[in-house]
């Protein structure tokens, strides 16, 4: 500034500072509105920079949250209707135990019958659980009803079609939830290794075969001398029969039967296997189910499935101990069934681990009351 | 003594002058531009007196000076040019920073980010529709904000032109004025008058003329000033030239000089500010913006192109993109794909197409190598169409169709085969023989080799070089392919199959029955595929099953191919050996699925892949073997994307980037999964990923961080142009204050002049009378 002030000089030097005042009022103003320090990048570009991903970030939080409710919405759906299918079993469980009964006529056992296929169907119900329009257990195959009850030549029984894939929700970065599982390992831990068998018969009263092929394990100890069946190897050395293996079961009147056209014994029955008594010298063949090796994190696949010995299904499965077993005592019918493995996953997820065809266990009894 | 009333006379005139002038600039004490003026005031001539001396004779105002500074005002014209630039630069910028729309939800990152999470929003619920539509709603807010940014930063750029009329002929009003008032002046001085006041007028002008251009100015003697506009000479005394805004051979605004034509290098000015605009930021920022849409699309479509819609492989699709007709002979199907006009550029590759049984699930994939050099847009329907169960065809537009017979599907995606023993050339229930040499074969010489199928006679089978379309090199595939066409042709009963690079010969009878045998002939075919002669394979009552599940998280494309390494029942069988091995034939690992193998037991081979391997028997002696194709990327040509086939977004860039119309027909076209089934959501979890990812088109930055990068530095160069104008203002401020300390009226000096002329007035007032009263005494002295 020079020596001279003028008038104009003083005029715009107020007019320069009023105007320089009004627009840092108007910036205080517009973030006081929006209630935002930052309302365009120029405003602080370095401190948009960094804000951005934040940004980012929180709307990705957002949306784990909201998965995390998902995934709790469907987990504890899932979980109460575990709860349910334990009641179901248990409730079938208590009926087996009723129908073990030798006492019981044939009225008697026509009403348990009907009980039994209530179940079924409350069973599968549950399977077929929905949340909206997606179904809990059929896999990523969310929009098929994942287990249907099918009749066919040989039975009834019910059938599985969704698929094995998780569908998985993200939950934090990179931690993916399992949210609906396969309903085949819910409910039908053992259905990949089904054994299915054949024949007519069954062991009751009269002679017939039935035979089993499939995946079982069956330990064969034979403590006699002679009618080795085929197939078994004598010795006290278990041998084994892995699989893929066809045998005969012969019965025969009264309550004995013949594996692979051996001799005719009477089954003994112990807590852990069967023993079939050979001839009249006293050797038995006794049949138990070997633990098979398996891996961590796999849910049992071929856990012990209980089903009839000698109607349509023999198992090595269902020889092993701890099921509560109840067998005609004229026809030689069995009934098994087994709640022991019902466990809670950690997860939440109501899961059925190392336990039976929850359909398939169901199915049976009913289907054997019904037919006389 | 009469002359001393003439000292008094000019002592009052001069005090009455210097008075007026004080009036005068008072007056113009608002006056903008107006410079002060000082009368000059010198005693006038002395008179010579008898005796030698001199006697004064009162005072003359010689001259009437503006006081102004000249190199101050030629700093000011600078100054205001810069000003003028950092002005149009400032509303350029927040105008650019305004249509960002930064930071909110409407803004491109804001709809990203949208877009992204509703994309994992719907991976949690893959089949629900409802999530499907807010996914593509939110994909094409997307594009409709890349096309609005495109479009309004277009616009912006275009508006320039009538700007810079505009300017120009604002300009060219201050040239015209400047040369009138230089005539004015000129004459005016010539006369020996002084022209303040035209002088502040144009230098008033040619201050405003600065504010549009860098302007210098030379002053002549004889009172003109001369005007260098952006280093052009445009007012030359009484002369000036026109200026003219027009479009440069590029397409860019120019300013030229009208009578020469040439073009002006403005460096400052408004009009400066306007032609920077134009050629620097936008382009850069549309650039940008359009990279960022062709990565998006690019990226999303390499994901989406190779996905499964919601209801399983697709039965019919059209290209979103056609080809151009580049040699004009009206046919779309003989341009190279190169040369095909595509948005994209096709790479030399490989593209895997997986074609469905849709009752069964089976997949067969076929392997399709793309050379964009030598392959035409019809070669490639053709390729497709050899594939079984598919036809493809070149429409009349351009696009390429693909459709599948009925029952059939077809889809690109990279997943592992479920089943990939189904053929039944690993322990399967028909007998199978494998080949042990790894293709491509060469064939091209004739061979000749026999099969005997289920105990029949022998069949000669002949290959010859012209059997095949590549030669000599033939892969495994393309062989297979013939020698069934040729076991077809002999009604055997025989398939041939390729199983990874290797070939296996398997009989269409299942059961104990089937049985295979092959004697080596002319030329040693077998030999050379590794074919087991002197064996006879036969087959199972029931064949094994191979599962495999999980989804390859390798690297590259290649297979993984089991082979026995001995015969014998799995889970029984003491050491039942079964090797894998890679693309390039190094041995991954070899498995034990004997004793104590479980079926149920996945074999973990790493990178998700886990295998099953069930019941059954395998044969070391017939060569049993299958393959996985593990797939990273199962179109590493980038045809699909070329194409558009499947694609989640069409369109090339910013301005034309949309949401794919099949998707807008039918949100269940998104291509969700990897598998087919309503809930997969494997192929969501790739897009999703893609948020993550670091692209190489987008310079090593995710989408997002390039995005955000982009709207920074918008913010960076507007804070930058609003910094710059603050001090330009403050700069000129303070020149305009030095130039008013100048040049600018003082209301108090002129009071002390006015005082100070008043005074003098009525002095030599006094004074004359004082001599009127002296010459009165003279004239009375007489009486």
């Amino acid at each position: 500034m020079g020596l001279r002030i003028t008038q104009a000089m003083s005029a715009n030097r107020a007019l320069f500072d009023l105007t320089r005042n009004a627009l840092r009022l108007q910036q205080t103003r517009e973030q006081l509105s929006t209630g935002r320090r930052i309302n365009r990048p120029s405003d602080d570009p370095v401190t948009f920079l960094r804000m951005q991903p934040k940004r980012n970030e929180k709307q990705l939080v957002a949306l784990f949250q909201d998965n995390a409710h998902l995934a709790g919405d469907v987990l504890g759906l899932a979980a109460s209707s575990m709860e349910d299918a334990v009641q179901v079993l248990s409730r079938a469980k208590e009926l087996a135990v009723q129908g073990a009964n030798g006492t019981m006529g044939e009225a008697d056992r026509r009403l348990l019958g009907k009980t039994a296929r209530q179940l079924v169907t409350e069973m599968l119900a549950l399977g077929n659980g929905k949340l909206g329009d997606r179904y809990l257990f059929s896999g990523t195959a969310t929009g098929t009803m994942p287990f249907e009850m099918v009749s066919d030549a040989s039975g009834t029984f019910v059938r599985y079609h969704g698929d094995d894939n998780p569908v998985t929700v993200e939950i934090a970065a990179g931690v993916e939830v399992d949210v609906t599982s396969s309903g085949r390992s819910m409910f039908l831990p053992g259905a990949r290794t089904r054994t299915s068998f054949e024949g007519a018969t069954g062991a009751r009263p009269g002679v017939g075969t039935d035979s089993g092929r499939g995946l079982h394990t069956l330990s064969v100890e034979w403590t006699g001398l002679s009618g080795l069946p085929a197939g078994l190897s004598a010795g006290t050395t278990p041998a084994t029969i892995l699989g893929d293996h066809a045998w005969t079961i012969t019965a025969g009147p009264p309550d004995t039967i013949s594996i692979d056209g051996g001799p005719q014994a009477q089954p003994i029955w112990h807590r852990r296997r069967v023993q079939v008594q050979v001839g009249t010298t006293g050797e038995t063949v006794s049949l138990r189910r070997s633990a098979t090796r398996r891996r961590a994190r796999r849910p049992a696949r071929c856990a012990p499935r209980p089903h009839e010995l000698g109607r349509k299904e023999l198992d090595g499965d269902r020889l092993r101990g701890n099921e509560p077993a109840g067998r005609h005592a004229s026809t030689g019918a069995m009934l098994n069934v087994d709640s022991t493995g019902i466990l809670r996953s950690r997860a939440g997820a109501g899961q059925l681990r190392r336990t039976y065809d929850a359909f398939n266990v169901l199915a049976s009894p009913g289907r054997d009351a019904r037919e006389p | 003594m009469s002359f001393g009333f003439y000292t008094g006379l000019r002592g009052m005139n001069a005090a009455r002058l210097g008075m007026e002038l004080v009036g005068h600039n008072i007056a113009n004490l608002n006056t903008p531009g107006f410079s002060r003026q000082q009368a000059l005031q010198s005693s006038a001539f002395p008179m010579q007196l008898l005796g030698g001396f001199q006697i004064g004779t009162g005072a003359d105002i010689s001259t009437v000076r503006r006081i102004v500074d000249e190199r101050l005002d030629a700093r000011i014209r600078t100054q205001n040019g810069l000003f003028g630039k950092a002005l149009v630069d400032n509303r350029r910028m927040s105008e650019i920073e305004g249509v960002l729309a930064e930071p909110g939800d409407d803004g491109m990152s804001g709809l990203l980010n949208s877009f992204f999470g509703s994309i994992g929003k719907l991976r949690s619920d893959a089949g629900s529709r409802a999530l499907r539509g807010a996914a593509i709603q939110d994909a094409r807010s997307v594009t409709d904000g890349f096309n609005l940014l495109a479009q309004r930063y277009t616009s912006l750029r275009e508006d320039s032109f009538p700007e810079v009329e505009g300017e120009v002929e604002n300009a060219n009003l201050e040239i015209q004025h400047i040369a009138d008032l230089n005539a004015q002046i000129i004459s005016l001085e010539a006369n020996g008058h002084q022209a303040n006041d035209l002088r502040d007028e144009r230098e008033a002008s040619i201050k405003r003329l600065s504010e549009l251009v860098d302007v210098r100015v030379v002053t002549k003697t004889n009172g003109s000033a001369d005007v260098m506009a952006a280093g052009h000479l445009v007012v030359s005394s009484g002369r000036g030239a026109k200026l003219v805004a027009a479009r440069g051979k590029d397409g860019s605004t120019e300013v030229r000089v009208g009578d020469t034509g040439s073009a002006l290098d403005v460096r400052q000015g408004r009009l400066a500010g306007l032609l920077h605009a134009e050629g620097g930021v936008l382009p850069d920022l549309l650039e940008r913006l359009d990279g960022l849409a062709r990565s998006l699309i690019l990226e999303t479509n390499r994901v989406h192109t190779t996905g499964v819609p919601r209801n399983g492989p697709m039965t019919s699709l059209v290209s979103d993109n056609h080809a151009i007709d580049g040699d004009d002979d009206g046919r779309y199907d003989d341009e190279l794909l190169e040369a095909a006009g595509f948005p994209f550029d096709v790479k030399g590759g490989d593209l895997w197409v997986a074609v469905s049984d849709l009752d069964t699930g089976d997949v067969t994939r076929t392997r399709l190598a793309i050379d964009p050099r030598s392959m035409t847009l019809g070669d490639l329907a053709t390729a497709i169409s050899d594939i079984d169960h598919l036809d493809a065809h070149v429409d009349p537009s351009g696009r390429l169709r693909i459709k599948a017979e009925t029952g059939w599907g077809f889809d690109f995606s990279g997943r592992l085969d479920p089943s990939p023993a189904s053929k039944g050339t690993f322990g399967g229930a028909s007998a199978s023989l494998g080949g042990g040499v790894g293709g491509p074969f060469d064939l091209s010489t004739p061979m000749a080799f026999q099969v005997a199928v289920d105990g029949g006679a022998a069949t000669t089978i002949t290959l010859s070089p012209t059997d095949f379309r590549s030669s000599p090199e033939v892969p495994a595939d393309e062989l297979a392919k013939v020698l069934t066409g040729k076991f077809k042709a002999a009604s055997l009963g025989l398939e041939a199959v390729a199983v990874g690079n290797h070939l296996s010969l398997v009989a269409t009878s299942t059961g104990t029955a089937s049985s295979l045998a092959a004697t080596d002939g002319a030329g040693s075919p077998l030999a050379a595929l590794g074919i087991p002669t002197g064996v006879t394979a036969s087959g199972r009552a029931s064949g094994l099953e191979v599962e495999v599940q999980g989804s390859y998280t390798g690297k590259g494309n290649g297979h993984l191919r089991f082979v026995a390494e001995s015969s014998g029942t799995v889970g029984v069988d003491p050491q039942v050996l079964v090797g894998v091995y890679r693309e390039d034939g190094t041995k991954l690992t070899t498995i034990d699925v004997g004793r104590g193998h479980d079926p149920l037991d996945a074999i973990d081979l790493g990178d998700g892949i886990q295998v099953f391997i069930k019941h059954g028997s395998i044969s070391q002696a017939d060569g049993d073997q299958f393959a996985v194709d593990t797939l990273a990327d199962s179109d590493t040509s980038d045809v699909l994307v070329a194409l558009g086939l499947n694609g989640f977004f069409s369109g090339s860039g910013a301005a034309d980037i949309a949401v794919s119309e099949r998707l807008l027909a039918d949100p269940d076209a998104l291509s969700a999964g990897l598998v087919g089934t309503q809930g997969d959501a494997g192929n969501l979890a790739r897009l999703a990923a893609l948020r993550e990812r670091t692209l190489e088109g987008l310079g090593g930055h995710t989408l997002e961080s390039f995005y955000d990068g982009v709207a920074a530095d918008v913010g960076f160069e507007t804070r930058k142009s609003e910094d710059l104008l603050q001090s330009e203002a403050t700069l000129m401020g303070f020149l305009e204050n030095e130039r008013e300390s100048i040049s600018g009226v003082n209301l108090d000096e002129e009071m002390v002049e006015l005082v100070k002329y008043q005074q003098a007035f009525q002095a030599s007032a006094r004074f004359i009378s004082q001599m009127s009263e002296m010459t009165d005494v003279l004239i009375n002295l007489g009486r």
